[in-house]
């Protein structure tokens, strides 16, 4: 790290001009996160227009705020309504929800936003030190490398997505071949493009990403007509007491650390990142067998390890240009529509933004903690906003967002059919996180795949005589045999339930 | 056999057919060893052979899927529906009639879609909205949206 570099990080970023942004970043990523239904990647999706017409390093300070603030945001209704507003907030509500029960809100919601920012300043800091050193690393990468890289993240990402394999890899297939639709980047001979020259860049970005990922569940949302639960617990604490950081302070750094580095593995979310601190947390603690009635080290952990996740989902983005879950590929689109490509060459050419990126990251996490803490009431209200105006109103900011960015009509379109297509898919089990980082990793896997192949004179042994670039494709082999084996096993584990329960049946039949 | 699964596998394979012979027609590029349709078509190889497995294993009854029903006929499926035709008419609407008018127009009809009956709420929701997004991205962030014909767009 370079700590001149890092002081003008920190210049460039304590601007009141771009700390209004990240407030209100933090502010519009803790509402997306804490509303039910509205993930932290369908909240960057919507919110990412907003940046458009900002500077690189304004635009990145608003997104990590959104980020930041949406993995947090999601423990709000986890802990106040039993309902995670985003998965990574599915273990807190183990320990969030008796709490609130007890008429302890305020004591966990505080803990939450204290944990949250310390797990996401350690993960901050962790990237500061660790990426640049990861990116030296990649410098010396070939084409070769490069493609086995796309390889490894595709293979990963493809095998956690939860569900089908099979499915998981044709929604994977299917974001490939979506990504080589527009130009050759290599020979400029259009491809599927169907002579419309609208097509001709492909299918734009975030227009493609605001279908799949909000309009998509717009549709399906209308679905459903809810009503609204109500909350009636009163939030008269809004900063952890000295005794229960006293009592949680050991998980959180645990959690932190280890939800740093589970972030920076590609294809761990926070959502596993968030389960694993969880499970450590009980594993080691005195009284495991009390998690779970509403300990404070339970949400603490938590909390620590989903956002620490943030930090370490940056560094493989920022020093490889791999993105590790699905916000992260969200985030990678944002750098490309300001012509900044992630990855080693960004360390080399643009230390500035990238330092920007790190000082932002944790100034979000700072004003995090502030915008939680104070406004914790203010949104707990919002969870109470009801669905079906919200809906309606979300239907209108995907679209205006798919406009705005190319000021396009024609992206209009390009939203509403892949939020038809993702509708579809998502509800026969496609998962569409594969189409998304395929879109993003497709592009780097073919013109480095054609690269290498040029170079080695069209043989592919190039792929396999490199010692990294053959380690590569031998743990992405590897990561797919595993999410096979696990697969097999999930298999069997529901097929015995099933028998199980139809035995039972028999049982009851004669006595029915 | 599971009928969803058995379509999607078909529509995959009429996918990747449809690209590989598409991309094995894409002219070579002079000097380089593979053309821009090599790529594509390895792709496609890949979803082919996938959905051919996908296809392969509900015909053989090997998976155990179950999927909620796609009833054309209940209220819930002809919402998103009507949705969909909503959405699609204030996209072809904004042109028009301008983002602001379009934007009330369509909130609206969401809304009542919705089964909301509080129609001075709705109005001031739709209204209250579509001004500020407007305001916001034309005014705050300087980007531009459809004025339509009665503003003069």
């Amino acid at each position: 790290m370079d700590f001149s570099m890092m002081l003008e990080g920190f210049s460039s970023i304590l601007h009141p001009s771009v700390l209004i942004l990240v407030f209100l970043g933090v502010a519009g990523g803790i509402m997306v996160g804490s509303l039910p239904g509205l993930t932290a990647t369908m909240g960057i999706a919507l919110l990412i227009p907003f940046t458009f017409g900002l500077e690189i390093h304004q635009s990145m300070a608003m997104l990590l705020g959104i980020f930041s603030g949406a993995i947090y945001g999601g423990s709000i209704s986890a802990i106040l309504i039993r309902t995670p507003g985003t998965p990574a907030a599915a273990a807190t509500l183990l320990d969030g929800y008796p709490m609130t029960m007890r008429g302890e809100a305020g004591r966990a919601l505080s803990m939450s936003a204290f944990a949250s920012f310390v797990g996401g300043f350690t993960g901050a800091l962790i990237m500061t030190f660790l990426s640049p050193q990861i990116s030296k690393l990649a410098l010396e990468f070939s084409p070769a490398e490069y493609f086995a890289l796309a390889l490894f993240g595709l293979s990963i990402i493809i095998s956690v997505s939860g569900g089908s394999i099979i499915k998981g890899l044709i929604s994977g297939f299917f974001g490939l071949i979506i990504a080589t639709m527009g130009l050759d980047p290599i020979s400029g001979f259009p491809r599927f493009t169907f002579g419309i020259i609208d097509l001709f860049e492909g299918p734009t970005f975030i227009p493609t990403l605001i279908g799949l990922f909000a309009l998509s569940e717009v549709f399906k949302g209308v679905e459903t007509i809810a009503t609204q639960k109500k909350i009636d617990n009163k939030i008269s604490q809004i900063f952890p007491t000295f005794k229960d950081i006293k009592a949680s302070w050991k998980a959180i750094l645990k959690s932190s650390i280890m939800g740093t580095f589970i972030g920076s593995i590609p294809g761990a979310g926070s959502d596993i990142a968030a389960f694993v601190g969880y499970s450590e947390a009980k594993r080691t603690s005195k009284h495991p067998e009390k998690f779970g009635t509403g300990v404070i080290e339970g949400v603490a952990a938590a909390e620590a390890s989903n956002n620490a996740c943030t930090g370490g989902a940056m560094i493989p983005l920022l020093s490889l240009g791999v993105p590790g879950d699905a916000v992260t590929a969200v985030l990678l689109g944002a750098f490309v529509m300001q012509g900044l490509k992630p990855g080693p060459l960004l360390y080399r050419d643009h230390m500035d933004v990238v330092y920007s990126v790190f000082a932002a990251m944790m100034v979000a996490n700072v004003a995090m903690f502030f915008v939680g803490s104070f406004g914790v009431k203010f949104f707990a209200k919002v969870i109470t906003i009801n669905r079906n105006i919200l809906l309606p109103v979300i239907f209108v900011l995907s679209l205006v967002g798919a406009f705005s960015m190319r000021n396009s009509a024609f992206d209009l379109w390009v939203a509403i059919i892949f939020g038809v297509i993702g509708y579809f898919l998502q509800r026969y089990k496609f998962p569409v996180s594969p189409i998304l980082l395929s879109l993003i990793l497709g592009p780097m896997a073919e013109s480095n795949l054609r690269r290498a192949l040029l170079i080695s004179e069209g043989s592919w042994s190039i792929f396999i005589t490199r010692p990294i670039s053959a380690a590569l494709l031998v743990l992405a082999v590897l990561s797919i045999i595993s999410a096979l084996i696990r697969q097999r096993k999930i298999d069997r584990k529901v097929q015995a339930q099933e028998t199980q329960q139809e035995e039972d049946g028999d049982d009851l039949d004669p006595a029915v | 056999m599971n009928r969803p699964n058995v379509i999607f596998g078909t529509l995959g394979l009429a996918i990747s057919a449809y690209v590989f012979f598409t991309a094995s027609k894409f002219p070579m590029t002079p000097g380089a060893n593979v053309g821009p349709g090599y790529y594509p078509m390895l792709l496609a190889a890949g979803l082919a052979a996938l959905s051919a497995g996908l296809l392969i294993r509900s015909l053989l009854k090997m998976d155990n899927e179950s999927f909620e029903k796609l009833d054309i006929k209940s209220p819930e499926i002809r919402r998103s529906f009507i949705a969909l035709v909503a959405t699609v008419l204030y996209a072809l609407g904004m042109q028009f009639l301008g983002f602001i008018f379009a934007s009330i127009l369509y909130l609206f009809a969401l809304m009542f879609l919705l089964r909301n009956r509080a129609y001075v709420k709705m109005s001031l929701v739709s209204i209250g909205v579509s001004v500020s997004v407007y305001f916001i991205f034309s005014r705050v962030l300087n980007l531009t949206l459809p004025l339509g014909f009665f503003v003069g767009g």
